[in-house]
C-alpha cells in the first residue's frame, strides 16, 4: 500500500472542498444551523397553551380554579367568553388549543359538597399538545380537588400515597438535552454519507474515476483515499456541534468525550459504507442525494428512536428498528453525554454497531469492486 | 512490442469486440479507424488493462496486461474521450495529485510538470484553476497528465474530440514530438484526416472486427480503383463527354463529373487530350482516394453514418 497515492488522493478532496465555495458552508455552516434549529425548534416541551375561557359560574370558587390553571404556566388565557355555542369557532379557527368551561353552579355544588363539573376541550388535530396538556389539567384538578378535601376535612392531612419522582439526568425533562445530542448523530450521519455518496459519483459523472483506475493506485488505496477525508470532515463537524451544545446550549458531556470520539468512529463505519454503498446504485449527484434522503436517512430517523419512541412503534418495527444503526448510536451519545456512563454497561449497542458497520463497509466495498469492472 | 491476440469482449447487449488481433511495433504511431460504436474505445480500456477481455490475451514488451498487473501501469500512458480533469483544482495541482499516483519521487515530479506545461505552452496559467481553461488547453493538459510518469506507450482515445482547430493542430504537432521521440502511440480516431496526417501504420475497426490494416498507402490499394478525376461540369465538359469516356468511366454527378480511369490511363496523355479539345486545365481535378472510400467500399456505410 502506498500512503503517498493516499495522501495525493485526500489533498485532492481537500483540495476540492476548500475551493468549493458552496460546498464548504455546507459542510461546516449546515450542521450549526441544523444544530440551533432543532435544538431550539425541536421541542417536544408543552407551555402556553392557549386558551378560551368560558366561566359561566363567575364565584370565587372558578376564580380560584381558573388560577390555578393560570399559574401553573402550562396555561395561557387568550380569550375568554360567556357564549358556550362561539368556543368552537376559536378552536376551528385556530385561535386556541383548548377551551376550560367552567359551568353555573360550579361553587354552589362545591359548596354543597356534590360533584362540581368542568369541561375542558382539546383541539385533538395537535394529538401533542392535546395529550401533553390533558395531563396537565388532570394534574391541577387532582391538586385542586385534594386541597378541597383538606379543606373539607378540617386542615387534616390525607392518606394515601405521595410519589417523590424524580427524573435523572434530565431533571428539568427539557426536551432539548434530549435532542440536542441526537442532533450530533443526524450531523455525522447526513454529512459523511452524502459526503461520500456524492464525492465517488462525481467521480464517476466527471470521468475521473476512470483516469485514476488506470493508474497503479490499487482499490483499497483508492476506497481510503475517498473515505478518510470524510472521516476528517465527520469528526471535525462533531467538534463543533460538541462545543456548540456545550457552550451554546450549557448541556455537559457528563461521559468521556475520549470515548464517545472513539465510539463515533465505528459509526462512521457504517455512514461511510452506506454513503459507498449509495454511490454504486446512483449515476448522478442528484440521484445520490435523493437515494441517501428517502431509503436510508429518513427511515433511519423515524425508526431509531431520534424523535418517536421506539416502545410505541407496532413490534414488527421494533424488531427492524434493532437493525438500524442510528438507533444503537443515539444510546450510545445520550448515554455518554447525559448519563455518564462507559463502556461497560453500552457494550451491547457497541457490538451491534460494530458488526453492522463492519459489515455494511465489507459489503459496500466488493460491490464498489465490482461495480469497477 | 504490443500484441493483441485474438481479443474478444462482449457486453450484455453486444460484442464490442470479435477476436481482434495486432501487432503493434516500437515506436509506431499506430491508428485505430472506425466509426462510434465500433469497438475502439474497448479495445483502449482493455490496452490499459482498465477491462478484462472474455477471449484473447495483449501483452506490452514481455508483460501481460491484465486488470492485476498495476505494474504495466508504470509504462503505459492513457488519454480518455473524455476530459478527466478536477476542475476547481489548478493545472498544477492537477498534475500533482495524478503524478502522485505513480509514486514519482517529489522533485523529478516538479521538474516533469514543468516541463510538460512548459512543451503544450500551459506554463503561465499553471496556477490557475482548470474551469477557466479553454477546451483545447484542458484537452492538452488532460495529455500531459498522463505523460508524468514517462510511459513508453501512449493510448489516445478520440483526443480532439470537442477541440477547434488551432489546438486541434498543436496537439497534432505535441503527439507527433512525442512519438520522434521514441514513444509508441496508438490513436483512435473516426476522422480519416487525422489518421492519415499522424499514423505510419492504421487498423479500421467496424463492428468489433479488423477489416483491413496497413499504412495508408497499402489501404488505399485495396481499392479497385486509384486516382480519380473531377471534371467541373460546364458546356465544354459535357460537350466533350465521349472524349473523357476514352479515358475510362464517366459518372454524371449534380454539380461535376467524375472520371474513374480505366486500365492504361495516363496522366500526360489524358491532359494532351484534354488541351487538344480546348479544355481548361482548371477544370479538371486529380482525387486520391481516401480511406474513407475504402470504408465505404469495404462496408458500404461512411465512417461518420
Amino acid at each position: 500500500m502506498s500512503f503517498q497515492r493516499i495522501l495525493a488522493l485526500l489533498a485532492k478532496e481537500f483540495g476540492q472542498l476548500f475551493k468549493d465555495k458552496k460546498l464548504l458552508p455546507l459542510v461546516f455552516v449546515a450542521p450549526v444551523m441544523q444544530l440551533v434549529f432543532l435544538g431550539y425548534a425541536a421541542s417536544f416541551d408543552v407551555k402556553n397553551i392557549s386558551v378560551v375561557l368560558c366561566d359561566q359560574d363567575k364565584t370565587e370558587a372558578s376564580r380560584s380554579l381558573i388560577e390555578k390553571f393560570t399559574n401553573s404556566g402550562y396555561f395561557t388565557i387568550e380569550y375568554a367568553t360567556d357564549d358556550y355555542g362561539s368556543i368552537q369557532n376559536y378552536i376551528d379557527d385556530n385561535k386556541v388549543e383548548m377551551a376550560l368551561v367552567i359551568p353555573p353552579k360550579f361553587g354552589d355544588d362545591l359548596a354543597a359538597k356534590t360533584p362540581a363539573k368542568v369541561q375542558v376541550l382539546f383541539d385533538g388535530s395537535e394529538g401533542n399538545t392535546a395529550a401533553i396538556g390533558l395531563a396537565y389539567v388532570n394534574q391541577i384538578i387532582v391538586q385542586y380537588s385534594t386541597k378541597i378535601l383538606v379543606q373539607d376535612l378540617g386542615g387534616r392531612p390525607l392518606g394515601g400515597i405521595n410519589a417523590e419522582v424524580r427524573a435523572w439526568y434530565n431533571p428539568d425533562l427539557k426536551s432539548r438535552n434530549f435532542m440536542v445530542p441526537a442532533v450530533l448523530v443526524m450531523i455525522l450521519l447526513i454529512t459523511t454519507m452524502n459526503l461520500t455518496s456524492m464525492a465517488v459519483v462525481k467521480e464517476k459523472e466527471i470521468g475521473t474515476l476512470e483516469q485514476l483506475m488506470v493508474t497503479p493506485i490499487r482499490p483499497v488505496e483508492l476506497i481510503l483515499g475517498k473515505l478518510i477525508p470524510f472521516v476528517m470532515i465527520g469528526f471535525a463537524n462533531a467538534t463543533v456541534v460538541l462545543l456548540v451544545m456545550v457552550f451554546g446550549f450549557g448541556i455537559p458531556i457528563k461521559g468521556s468525550v475520549l470515548l464517545l470520539f472513539f465510539l463515533s468512529l465505528i459509526f462512521l463505519l457504517t455512514t461511510l459504507g452506506l454513503g459507498l454503498f449509495v454511490s454504486t446504485i446512483s449515476k448522478t449527484q442528484q440521484q445520490a442525494m435523493m437515494v441517501g434522503q428517502f431509503f436510508i436517512l429518513q427511515p433511519m430517523m423515524y425508526l431509531s428512536g431520534f424523535a418517536f419512541p421506539i416502545d410505541n412503534m407496532p413490534v414488527v418495527l421494533q424488531i427492524g428498528s434493532i437493525a438500524v444503526p442510528m438507533r444503537h448510536f443515539l444510546i450510545i451519545v445520550r448515554s455518554i453525554v447525559l448519563k455518564g456512563i462507559g463502556l461497560g454497561p453500552l457494550l451491547f449497542p457497541t457490538a451491534a454497531l460494530l458488526i453492522m458497520g463492519v459489515s455494511i463497509l465489507a459489503a459496500s466495498v466488493v460491490r464498489f469492486h465490482k461495480k469497477l469492472d | 512490442m504490443i500484441s493483441i491476440r485474438h481479443i474478444s469482449k462482449q457486453f450484455p447487449s453486444v460484442t464490442a469486440l470479435d477476436d481482434v488481433s495486432l501487432e503493434i511495433g516500437e515506436k509506431e504511431f499506430f491508428g485505430l479507424l472506425g466509426p462510434n460504436g465500433a469497438g475502439k474505445t474497448t479495445l483502449m480500456n482493455l490496452l490499459v488493462g482498465y477491462l478484462s477481455p472474455e477471449k484473447g490475451s495483449i501483452t506490452i514488451g514481455d508483460q501481460e496486461v491484465t486488470r492485476e498487473n498495476l505494474d504495466i501501469r508504470n509504462t503505459i500512458g492513457f488519454v480518455p474521450q473524455s476530459l478527466a480533469l478536477y476542475d476547481e483544482l489548478s493545472a498544477r495541482a492537477n498534475l500533482e495529485m495524478f503524478g502522485k499516483l505513480f509514486n514519482l519521487p517529489h522533485k523529478l515530479l516538479s521538474e516533469r510538470i514543468n516541463e510538460r506545461l512548459n512543451a503544450v505552452g500551459l506554463y503561465e496559467r499553471r496556477n490557475d484553476n482548470v474551469k477557466t481553461f479553454s477546451g483545447g488547453m484542458k484537452r492538452r493538459l488532460n495529455i500531459i497528465a498522463s505523460l508524468l510518469h514517462d510511459p513508453g506507450v501512449l493510448l489516445c482515445d478520440e483526443p480532439t474530440v470537442g477541440v477547434d482547430p488551432q489546438s486541434r493542430n498543436a496537439i497534432f504537432d505535441f503527439l507527433e514530438s512525442l512519438n520522434a521521440q521514441g514513444k509508441t502511440i496508438i490513436y483512435t480516431t473516426h476522422y480519416m484526416e487525422e489518421a492519415e496526417r499522424l499514423c505510419s501504420r492504421i487498423a479500421i475497426i467496424d463492428h468489433g472486427k479488423i477489416i483491413a490494416s496497413g499504412t495508408s498507402d497499402e489501404l488505399i490499394d485495396m481499392l479497385p480503383y486509384e486516382e480519380t478525376i473531377i471534371v467541373a461540369k460546364n458546356d465544354s465538359t459535357m460537350e466533350h463527354k465521349a472524349v473523357l469516356r476514352e479515358f475510362g468511366t464517366v459518372i454524371e454527378n449534380d454539380d461535376h463529373l467524375l472520371l474513374k480511369p480505366g486500365t492504361g490511363f495516363a496522366l500526360s496523355k489524358f491532359f494532351t487530350r484534354v488541351e487538344q479539345e480546348g479544355m481548361k486545365y482548371r477544370w479538371f481535378e486529380l482525387h486520391r482516394p481516401t480511406l474513407e472510400e475504402l470504408f465505404l467500399h469495404l462496408t458500404g456505410r461512411r465512417l461518420r453514418d
